[in-house]
């Protein structure tokens, strides 16, 4: 069974977001999934960050400290190879959920 | 970098903490300056941010959680933080620790002289196989009461097949001088097989060797000895040590620490020699005593070798129609070395086990109680995010710390009562191995303290992080009850407690009254201002009857002269123990088959020896100094002799004879008249601590010949007791000054009065009574700052109930009564159990009871009493405060 709650599916949008834009602080990583999902999914933010902490606990991540495109002291978040890794996988089994959702929306 | 500043977060809660903070309010801030972009006024701007945000300060302890490597961070913080919360409660904190250091200390001290005493095997090679044989009598199967005879040890050792070896010995006083002042030495007069069986070797110099028995007799050394007297110098091998006038070759020393003790032998041996090839005590039919031991086959159980030791005697005593009826008795070495004191250690540590069981629940009921006054303060923590697990772990190390002083401090404690017991030395006799903390005792404390901190902590942590913040922060503003699931768990802890200090100290009182009933008890005679002094006369330097005679003569004839002596007196035979007896013919009863004689221990006295001891004459004369060698014999006979086989008759002028008529010995014996009777004088029996009275035929010694060559020994030992003018206290100086005065060459031994040989049998039952006495009372102590604990408690909880009951009209009478009653009932459960488990338990101590009923009400209704009474004053003082509670303030409250 893949794993898929909420949690995952935040981890899975970090990562996916990472892997779009590169390294980017927390901040940049809600406004890029704000805009990139044209407003649909927005997080509460505040959340955002166990979970960055967490998957930079797991090696997913890195991060520095570094300054901003407006000169803010922020901490860039940028994907290590496990975290590349672990997003094929996140990816394959929101696939999956997404798969067996529609299949049971369609079943009649 | 990111694994570095991990690390370094280790060192730094603080950074850490910081980063997040700074991280967070960079990212409020940004999206602040979003919105103003957007338009909104800079106050909705911020408002905006927040909201999108959610708590910042959850957000945080969230991503602090997440740092799995800041545990190691979080539990020294936790530590820190338990040491603050113990001194911020540190009556708390000082009960606490003190009672369980105290349960700790005390179970691992006495526990450790348990171990060295009757759990570790003793220090010879693989000691279980050791066996050691006595004869026991008929009536009493399980307690050793007489040696075996050499002649039986031949016989065994021609027939046994159970054992792989037997050696015999037999324990003797040694006057060792020539060399130094004369000193009296423990002697050990052993078989050659006796330390090849033992399995010992030499630490220097060597064993005896096959032939050793022949020619010049040798002698082994102990390590001690060497140390004391010879400060270990090696030039004593080969030396010679003149030992009752005899010289021995010393041909090796024995390995420190080597030990071989039998019955209860509070000493080791301090010189051992041989018994020699060809000696005429020893030959193959000799009734010379022996202690026995044996070395099983590997194969063989102890079992096993006893059956076979009882028919090989059974065949053997067939021989010998005279003999008192007995059976074989074996048990392995160390039980025999630990006969007397067995009961009253294992006592001992049931009790400490039960304080121990004490100390920790009253623990448990101390950390309960405050983990309740902290509810709140759990509540709070939870509400602001500290997760049940955060509380659990903090709630656990505040417990572990707790118990981990409480443990050091026990540790203390051990150590302190192992030396305090050694230096005490209330048995009178201290293990053959040393007493130390032992290793695994230490072991088994640690395990204990930790299992109980973590048992009793974590329950407490389980009830905090089941707690429901909401009702939990309701109920402390309500003034209802939230805790009064464990103000139950904690009412069962005191029950139980009340229960256990009750059979605790029903066994004190038992074993109390045991010995304050033995002290009472008559004796017969008077131990008060009196000396006794053993004197050991060498056949060698005293080879006729005559002399020895003489010398008892003159020496009492010069004891009675010493400035504040009122009697002194002789007697061969002073022993308040273990007396045996012999059959006794009478004239008047000649048809009395020889198994139905009358039975009565013979003591050989002389003039004055009553008045000294102070047994009163009840009839008819004392000896005087008119009989002697050439007047008619006389004896006098006790009152237990007169009464049990004279059947109230007057037995003065009565003809009897010592000995039974079939045995040609007898035949030696004169005939003696009975010119008087005097009281009965008590004693007792190995190993138990009953006086009794029995039958005694007293005989004097100046119209007895001294048999020298029938004695098996080389010296013929007297006792002479000197009793003094009341308040006159008698120099040790002057008695053996005026002993000295007649044989300059005699060592004195210690010189006891009769009350210390009296207090000396008495030794069991009076440590017993006192440690058990002490440890009851220790235990009461604890379950009365139980009750209170919980009383207060109580009180503190129905605080606005008291108010609203006063301020409807009840008067401070009817709250002090109202709280008196929870306080008494739940003593009452408790000493109803008590009683009832105290019943069961003390059906083990009956053995250990002299004078008073297992189950004697008067016992039972004391302890009772003083339990009740201990817990109404421990409730009352809750209940007093209860009783001026302030109905307006406590309703205004909160």
């Amino acid at each position: 069974m893949a794993r898929s709650d909420l949690q995952g599916t935040l981890d899975l949008l970090v990562l996916k977001t990472l892997s779009q834009t590169g390294p980017l602080y927390g901040y940049g990583i809600v406004l890029h999934i704000q805009s990139a999902s044209d407003d649909l999914l927005r997080i509460e933010e505040g959340s955002l960050y166990p979970a960055l902490h967490r998957m930079e606990q797991r090696g997913w991540l890195s991060s520095q400290w570094s300054l901003s495109e407006t000169n803010r002291k922020v901490k860039y978040y940028k994907l290590t190879a496990a975290g590349r890794k672990q997003l094929e996988t996140a990816e394959r089994d929101f696939e999956q959920l997404v798969k067996g959702v529609r299949a049971i929306f369609r079943y009649a | 970098m990111s694994l570095f500043r991990r690390i370094s977060n280790l060192f730094s809660r603080g950074k850490l903490e910081q980063e997040i903070q700074d991280e967070i309010r960079s990212h409020i801030d940004m999206r602040t300056t979003g919105n103003i972009e957007a338009g909104m006024d800079p106050e909705q701007a911020h408002r905006d941010a927040l909201l999108r945000f959610g708590n910042p300060n959850l957000m945080k302890e969230r991503v602090v959680a997440q740092d799995a490597a800041l545990t190691l961070e979080s539990l020294a913080a936790d530590v820190r933080y338990s040491f603050h919360q113990l001194l911020r409660n540190r009556g708390f904190a000082v009960i606490t620790i003190l009672t369980l250091a105290l349960g700790i200390g005390a179970t691992t001290g006495i526990f450790s002289i348990l171990n060295a005493w009757i759990i570790q095997p003793l220090p010879l090679k693989d000691p279980q196989q050791l066996i050691i044989f006595w004869r026991a009598a008929a009536e009493v199967p399980n307690e050793p009461a007489y040696y075996f005879s050499w002649r039986d040890y031949i016989y065994f050792t021609q027939r046994s097949h159970a054992f792989q070896s037997l050696g015999a010995s037999f324990e003797r006083s040694y006057a060792l001088t020539g060399n130094g002042e004369p000193e009296n030495l423990n002697g050990g007069i052993m078989s050659r097989t006796l330390f090849s069986t033992l399995g010992v070797s030499a630490f220097r110099g060597r064993l005896f060797l096959p032939d050793d028995d022949m020619g010049q007799p040798v002698a082994v050394i102990s390590h001690a000895l060497w140390t004391r007297r010879f400060h270990q110098s090696l030039d004593v091998l080969g030396q010679t040590l003149t030992l009752n006038d005899k010289s021995f070759k010393i041909v090796g020393i024995l390995r420190p620490g080597f030990s071989y003790r039998v019955l209860d032998q509070p000493h080791d041996i301090d010189v051992w020699t041989l018994i020699q090839a060809g000696d005429p005590h020893y030959k193959q039919d000799s009734v010379a005593a022996v202690a026995i031991i044996g070395r099983l086959k590997p194969s063989v159980t102890p079992a096993q070798a006893k059956s076979e030791i009882a028919s090989l005697q059974a065949e053997n005593d067939r021989h010998y129609p005279d003999i008192p009826k007995s059976t074989a008795y074996l048990s392995s070495l160390q039980q025999d070395n630990t006969r007397e004191v067995r009961a009253s250690l294992l006592v001992l540590g049931g009790a400490v086990g039960l304080m121990l069981l004490i100390a920790c629940t009253n623990t448990a009921s101390l950390i309960v109680g405050r983990n309740i006054q902290r509810e709140k303060e759990f509540a709070i923590r939870a509400a602001l995010g500290s997760s049940a697990r955060r509380l659990l772990v903090q709630l656990l190390v505040e417990n572990l710390v707790l118990y981990g002083i409480s443990g050091a401090l026990g540790l203390l404690i051990a150590f302190g009562s192992v030396r305090g017991f050694i230096a005490w030395n209330p048995f009178g006799a201290l293990p053959a191995q040393p007493v130390t903390v032992s290793l695994p005792v230490l072991g088994v404390a640690a395990a204990l303290t930790v299992l109980s901190g973590l048992f009793f902590g974590a329950y407490p942590a389980f009830q905090a992080a089941k707690l429901n913040v909401n009702q939990a922060l309701r109920a402390s503003s309500s003034g209802a009850s939230a805790a009064s699931g464990t103000l139950r768990s904690r009412s069962i802890i005191v029950l139980t407690q009340i229960a256990l200090s009750v059979v605790l100290l029903i066994g004190a009182s038992l074993l109390l009254t045991t010995f304050l009933r033995l002290n009472a008890q008559p004796l017969g005679f008077n131990p008060a201002d009196t000396a006794v002094i053993n004197l050991s006369l060498s056949h060698k330097r005293y080879p006729s009857g005559t002399q020895l005679t003489q010398f008892a003569d003159r020496l009492v004839q010069r004891l009675r002269t010493l400035p504040g002596v009122d009697a002194a007196g002789m007697t061969l035979f002073l022993r308040m123990s273990d007396a045996g007896t012999e059959p006794m013919q009478m004239d008047s009863q000649r048809d009395v088959s020889e198994e139905h004689l009358p039975q009565a221990v013979p003591v050989t006295v002389g003039p004055g020896f009553f008045q000294a001891m102070g047994i009163a004459t009840i009839a008819g004369r004392d000896f005087s100094e008119s009989d002697v060698q050439a007047t008619r014999p006389v004896a006098l006979l006790n009152e237990e002799a007169v009464q049990r086989y004279f059947a109230g008759k007057n037995p003065i002028g009565e003809q009897l004879r010592i000995g039974n008529p079939k045995d040609a010995e007898t035949q030696k014996n004169p005939w003696l008249e009975v010119v008087g009777i005097v009281a009965s004088t008590k004693s007792t029996r190995y190993n138990q601590i009953a006086w009794e009275s029995r039958p005694e035929v007293y005989t004097d010694y100046r119209q007895q010949q001294f048999d020298q060559s029938a004695d098996s020994s080389d010296f013929t030992r007297m006792s002479f007791v000197v009793r003094t003018r009341p308040g006159v206290s008698l120099s040790d100086a002057a008695i053996q000054r005026a002993i000295w005065s007649e044989d300059p060459n005699l060592p004195v031994g210690q010189i006891k009065s009769l009350g210390e040989m009296v207090s000396g049998l008495q030794t069991q039952p009076r440590v017993r009574a006192r440690l058990l006495t002490v440890f009851a009372g220790l235990t009461l102590l604890l379950a009365a700052i139980g009750i209170y604990g919980v009383m207060a408690q109580s009180v503190a909880q129905r605080y606005r109930e008291i108010g609203i009951r006063m301020a409807l009209g009840a008067d401070r009478n009817n709250v002090l009564r109202l709280v008196l009653k929870q306080g008494l009932s739940l003593t009452l459960f408790g000493v109803v159990l008590g009683t009832i488990l105290g019943l069961v338990a003390v059906r083990f101590m009956k053995s250990l009871l002299y004078g008073i009923s297992a189950n004697s009400p008067a016992t039972y209704f004391g302890v009772i009493a003083v339990v009740c009474f201990v817990s109404l004053i421990a409730s009352f003082l809750p209940a007093r405060r209860a009783a001026t509670i302030d109905p307006v303030r406590s309703l205004r409250t909160e």
